[in-house]
């Protein structure tokens, strides 16, 4: 481990939000890894992912546990998104999941008249939709977190992957993840994307069923980002890689399978997640129950903080975000998106802190995605390096140098789409 | 018709935070619609209302619902956008220290938008420190309390006097650079573990 420079500031307030993937940020301060760099942390739960934007935007936060989408969308003007974000590094892959109402659940098997094996694909949603639509009843409501967040935009791909169309066939609405389990209580939604524990909590209350993964829906896909301010980061360049690198070390010891049950000790505290140990076993160790009383399945991968390269800002993971934003009509295509992914997403500075840990550092920060079905390798400075799965449901393929080819059924981007090689 | 004040919604956890800032801004000229508790009304709310602006903790669980409204522009009538625009930088950062977010409609003049926030930053200011006193009196009345129960426990149990039993305590505070209040709170508790002792 090299010895840099003192941290121009050693004092430092973290926002995280009660989700199981705020433990890299949890076990960092629990283990003592910021200390041992000279960084007295402290972290604020907060209740909002609008809360997190404007605590970062305006100096209240140094930091926070931040939607991989945030500095994308904050980037590219996205209406209602302040601030100018960066990330030197991503804190997990996967750790979503779509949860839809016991209720809903059993509709569907009726209506299909087989117990929808999993993994479950949103076509059978069709004949519920259909009968809503002739009865004159309203649309089904499913929920996600925030507008263009990681979850709306896997919600709605899930949808629209088996033909249904996210803007008409139902309606879609923001409920803050720990409000969604008593928003299915009251029957305000009928299903939901968010992140764990809340999906484990939904099932073990018995008001829903775990649908599908996202792991299942897109494998090894990003989820949270260390996120700063822009000129946060050029002003605190030290104190940046010293708090990337105390939690580097934290998703290093996360990934040891070990290690994930004193993680979930940890998590169950007040100041995390105040959720029991028992429920945030279940995604943490890979043990899911997707519905109660059902036995668990081994979802090994539902959690990655560090194996498969996750830490790296994945320059072709910030493209397919954009891309999926621009089908939504949250972001305008004509804007340039691959500058934009390249100033939020900050491959150097993550280079610079897993050079100080001595880790392996990729050769590209860029791959098509969604060509590999098992793990597989890529060339790194120290020899290859075991990369995970990145297929969708769909079987889609996402080049990150022509990102709008394809946007997939029921695109609805805000300005015609410019003309483009290819 | 909607008559010519502007209209404000007010989104407040702390309902009594929330109705006394509806006070003022009412009295400034106003008109002040409150928001129930509970995220879940805002989007209908700010629909059927049709608040010019929407002041809203900046800790209210339910803001991340307003969002989607900004979001929504292509199909509601009435754009919510968040107040931030370049030369509102210098406000909107004191609003979100002094814990407040404010959003408004579309079209509104920033300069009105302005002295309303200024009011709801003076207001949450002004709460902040009201709340910062009363910790104070109450840590310094729980203090009181402690002591009293120390002082009596030491009293029985080792036959001090009144005056002793806090000499002994006071001594033993400064002996550990500790606060009397807390010494005494740790002392009852150890007793209390130790002896299943009631105070």
């Amino acid at each position: 481990m090299s010895v840099g420079r003192a941290p121009e500031k050693s004092s430092l307030t973290i926002g995280i939000v009660p989700l199981t993937d705020c433990a890299p940020i949890a076990v960092a301060v629990e283990r003592g890894l910021y200390e041992k760099r000279g960084l007295d942390v402290a972290t604020t739960q907060e209740r909002s992912w609008a809360g997190i934007r404007d605590k970062v935007s305006y100096g209240v936060l140094d930091a926070a546990q931040m939607l991989a989408t945030m500095p994308l969308a904050s980037a590219a003007g996205v209406i209602g998104y302040a601030g100018e974000f960066v990330t030197g590094m991503t804190l997990d892959l996967n750790g979503n999941a779509i949860t839809l109402s016991t209720k809903l659940c059993q509709e569907v098997r009726d209506r299909l008249g087989d117990d929808w094996a999993s993994p479950r694909t949103a076509d059978a949603l069709r004949p519920c939709i259909d009968a809503r639509r002739a009865e004159g009843k309203p649309k089904l409501r499913l929920g996600a977190v925030f507008p263009m967040a990681t979850h709306d935009l896997e919600l709605r791909y899930w949808l629209a992957s088996g033909g249904i169309d996210p803007e008409n066939d139902v309606e879609l609405v923001v409920v803050p993840p720990p409000s969604m389990v008593e928003a299915l209580t009251a029957g305000r939604v009928d299903g939901f994307c968010v992140g764990e524990p809340w999906n484990s909590v939904a099932v073990d209350e018995g008001l829903g069923e775990i649908a599908i993964t996202k792991h299942a829906l897109w494998a090894n896909g990003t989820e949270k980002v260390l996120g700063v301010k822009a000129e946060w980061a050029a002003q605190y360049p030290e104190t940046h890689l010293a708090m990337i690198e105390a939690t580097l070390e934290a998703c290093i010891w996360l990934d040891d399978p070990a290690h994930r049950r004193e993680a979930c000790a940890i998590l169950a505290l007040p100041q995390y997640v105040n959720v029991e140990a028992r429920l945030l076993e279940r995604s943490m160790t890979g043990a899911l129950v997707e519905a109660k009383g059902r036995d668990p399945v081994a979802v090994p991968d539902f959690h990655v903080f560090h194996r498969y390269q996750t830490n790296l800002p994945w320059r072709s993971q910030a493209m397919w975000f954009l891309s999926q934003m621009v089908r939504w009509g949250g972001v305008d295509p004509s804007l340039d998106l691959q500058g934009i992914a390249a100033s939020t997403y900050r491959e150097d500075i993550y280079r610079q802190a897993a050079e100080n840990l001595g880790l392996p550092i990729p050769t590209q920060g860029r791959v098509t995605e969604g060509t590999h079905a098992d793990e597989w390798l890529l060339p790194s400075d120290r020899g290859p390096v075991t990369m995970g799965p990145d297929r969708w449901v769909d079987d889609r393929t996402f080049d990150p140098d022509d990102p709008l080819r394809e946007l997939g059924p029921f695109a609805n981007p805000i300005t015609p789409m410019p003309s483009h090689a290819g | 018709m909607k008559s010519g004040l502007m209209r404000i919604l007010v989104v407040d956890e702390d309902g009594q935070r929330g109705e006394a800032l509806g006070d003022v801004l009412r009295a400034t000229g106003f008109d002040v619609v409150i928001a129930p508790t509970g995220y879940h009304h805002l989007p209908n709310l700010v629909q059927d209302t049709q608040p010019d602006v929407v002041l809203v903790d900046v800790d209210s669980p339910g803001r991340d619902t307003l969002e989607q409204l900004a979001m929504v522009h292509r199909s509601s009538p009435r754009p919510v956008v968040m107040f931030a625009k370049d030369n509102d930088e210098q406000t909107i950062q004191s609003a979100v220290k002094a814990g407040v977010s404010a959003y408004r409609v579309d079209g509104i003049a920033s300069a009105s938008v302005r002295s309303v926030i200024d009011v709801a930053i003076a207001h949450f200011r002004l709460y902040q420190s009201m709340r910062e006193e009363l910790e104070k009196a109450r840590t310094t009345l729980d203090e009181r309390k402690y002591v009293d129960r120390a002082k009596a426990f030491l009293m029985k149990r080792r036959g001090l006097s009144e005056v002793e039993a806090y000499g002994m305590l006071r001594k033993l505070a400064m002996d550990r650079k500790q606060r009397i209040g807390d010494l005494a709170k740790t002392l009852l508790e150890a007793a209390n573990l130790m002896e299943g002792v009631n105070s």
